[in-house]
């Protein structure tokens, strides 16, 4: 089987849906790695599973339900206070995502 | 001094009021600071949590209480599972100064059960690794060989349990981690069937191999352990409604008849000479409890690891996801080397292109395995294999076990006769089987059947009463 390479392209890529910012050394070391991982775990497509249903679990459990009422539960200063940054008015403050385009 | 009592002692001492609980633990916190220059098995040492919790016991204990067989005994634990008000970082510094809110499930019922932690142990970061030398905090050194690994990734856990730095201790497995520096350290280390223990609170690397379980220096101590964390909980919807067994009372069943089973695929000449010797012997020694041994084949367990690696980076990527310096931890940029090799290749199964090639195939693999396992189960009561290709190799050397091309790998190949277990679901056991030439332990594997934790308890403890292996201690 022909050995899968990762591109630099590729693995910008990779980097961004991760959400991991890497410098360029990094990356360079990092696509060495992943081309003999991930050819390794290619070994997947060598099985036979012709009609065989892929599972996501093993305990075959459906749905568990509990009973519809409130639970305790954490304060809003609790689930507040790992924030690395200060709160705003019981607030996280993070990042902004929309841009005003001019 | 140090904590020389073993755990069945330290109950009769604790229900004679022969040895208080904060004497106890005053011995198990001494050992852990004197050792962990040495180890460094420990992230945090947390005495004044633990003689809060012996000072609780032992009121528990005078007030005339009921109580559970644990209450007072100190134990360790790894520091993947939030501990209310006590620093957790899962080895990584993306966690950095991040003290938890709430508390792990295993933690609450251990509270409720009276048993006092003493801390938190070192590990792989996140669970990402078999030595414990892939995390900030510098790597867990073995007790029997202090230039070698404990194994990992609750190679901390281990480490203290072997210098009785704690009577017991709470490690988790996705792929080996408990059965590994089990193996390494010469303890007893159960990986329990998916779903017996509740996960929630424990920091998550793959949800749907990760397992809560116990490390001892016995099987019977694991009995007692399991006793009280397994059963069902409303807070993780995985975990299972199937009754928890009085696990020390069937440590004594009978095992004339039980056949176990060896699968070719596991005793092949990848396996250190040393390692089949002492693995063998111990099957034996089995054999003369009244087992029979019957080979088997599990023909596609040779693709396991690649099917499981496929699924847990493809779960760690997704769970490790999470931390984005919001609501807690460092940013992203604390990741280490082998972390982000793992996010990166789970996202390219994972991703657009990929996906039906290498995530979707891997978990009809799953499929495949499960079945093969199921069919095995038909015929034997357990599946016997080595823990560990090679006893614990040097700290940085990982590299000297393998061929030059395979030394890329070297890491994932480790994990080869432990993984499958997590693929499955199945529990497996990791049982002190005897040492090397150069006095490194090794440890025998046992899978049983779904919930058939008691059986594996039963053939370990039946196992160390005619053997005395579990019983050695390294010098520390």
């Amino acid at each position: 089987m022909p050995k899968k390479n990762i591109s630099t392209t590729e693995l910008k890529h990779l980097s961004d849906l991760a959400h991991l910012s890497l410098a360029a050394p990094h990356l360079v070391k990092l696509k060495t790695s992943l081309t003999a991982l991930i050819g390794y775990i290619g070994e997947v497509k060598k099985i036979k599973l012709e009609g065989i249903q892929p599972v996501a679990q093993v305990t075959g459990k459906v749905n568990e339900y509990r009973p519809d009422v409130i639970t305790p539960s954490l304060t809003q200063t609790q689930a507040l206070s790992g924030s690395p940054k200060p709160t705003h008015q019981g607030f996280f403050v993070v990042e902004r995502v929309l841009h005003h385009e001019a | 001094m140090k904590l020389k009592h073993t755990f069945a002692e330290s109950v009769t001492l604790l229900q004679n009021k022969e040895l208080s609980a904060v004497e106890l633990a005053g011995l198990a916190l001494d050992q852990a600071e004197s050792t962990n220059s040495a180890l460094n098995a420990f992230i945090t040492i947390d005495r004044k949590t633990a003689l809060d919790q012996a000072k609780t016991a032992d009121q528990r204990r005078a007030s005339g209480e009921i109580v559970s067989s644990l209450c007072g005994l100190p134990y360790v634990m790894k520091d993947v599972y939030v501990t209310k008000d006590v620093t957790t970082t899962a080895g990584s510094q993306v966690l950095a100064g991040y003290i938890p809110p709430y508390s792990a499930t295993v933690y609450e019922k251990l509270q409720q059960s009276g048993a006092v932690l003493i801390g938190k142990n070192n590990q792989d970061a996140w669970g990402h690794g078999g030595s414990s030398e892939n995390n900030d905090f510098g790597p867990v050194k073995n007790p029997w060989n202090e230039s070698r690994v404990a194994g990992g990734s609750s190679g901390g856990t281990a480490a203290a349990l072997a210098v009785g730095a704690g009577l017991f201790g709470i490690a988790e497995d996705t792929g080996g981690s408990i059965r590994n520096p089990a193996s390494f350290c010469n303890l007893t280390g159960l990986k329990v069937t998916y779903g017996r223990v509740s996960r929630y609170g424990a920091i998550a690397y793959a949800s749907s191999f990760d397992t809560v379980g116990p490390m001892a220096r016995s099987a019977q101590d694991c009995a007692a352990v399991m006793e009280a964390i397994a059963g069902f909980d409303s807070l993780d919807a995985s975990s299972s409604h199937e009754a928890v067994p009085f696990y020390q009372r069937e440590l004594t069943q009978s095992l004339r008849g039980k056949v176990i089973g060896i699968p070719k695929e596991f005793f092949t000449d990848a396996l250190n000479p040393q390692v089949k010797t002492i693995v063998n012997a111990s099957l034996r020694q089995l054999e003369q409890l009244g087992m029979k041994l019957t080979e088997i084949s599990l023909p596609t367990v040779k693709y396991g690891h690649a099917i499981y690696y496929v699924l847990v980076f493809a779960e760690t990527s997704s769970n490790l996801g999470r931390y984005d310096a919001v609501r807690f931890g460092a940013d992203r940029s604390h990741f280490t080397d082998e972390t982000i090799r793992r996010i990166i290749t789970g996202t390219f199964g994972l991703s657009s292109g990929y996906y039906d090639a290498y995530y979707k195939k891997a978990m009809q693999g799953r499929s495949v395995l499960i079945q093969e396992f199921a069919e095995a189960y038909q015929k034997v009561d357990v599946i016997a294999s080595p823990v560990m290709p090679f006893p614990a190799y040097p700290i940085g050397g990982i590299e000297s076990q393998f061929k030059p091309e395979d030394v890329d790998l070297a890491m994932y190949l480790a994990d080869i006769y432990t993984c499958p277990a997590n693929t499955v679901g199945v529990p497996a056991i990791s049982i002190p089987a005897g040492f090397t030439k150069q006095h490194l332990p090794v440890g025998l594997q046992l899978h049983g059947k779904m919930f058939a934790e008691s059986t594996l308890l039963a053939i370990a403890h039946q196992y160390q009463s005619v053997t005395n292996w579990h019983q050695e201690s390294p010098r520390l």
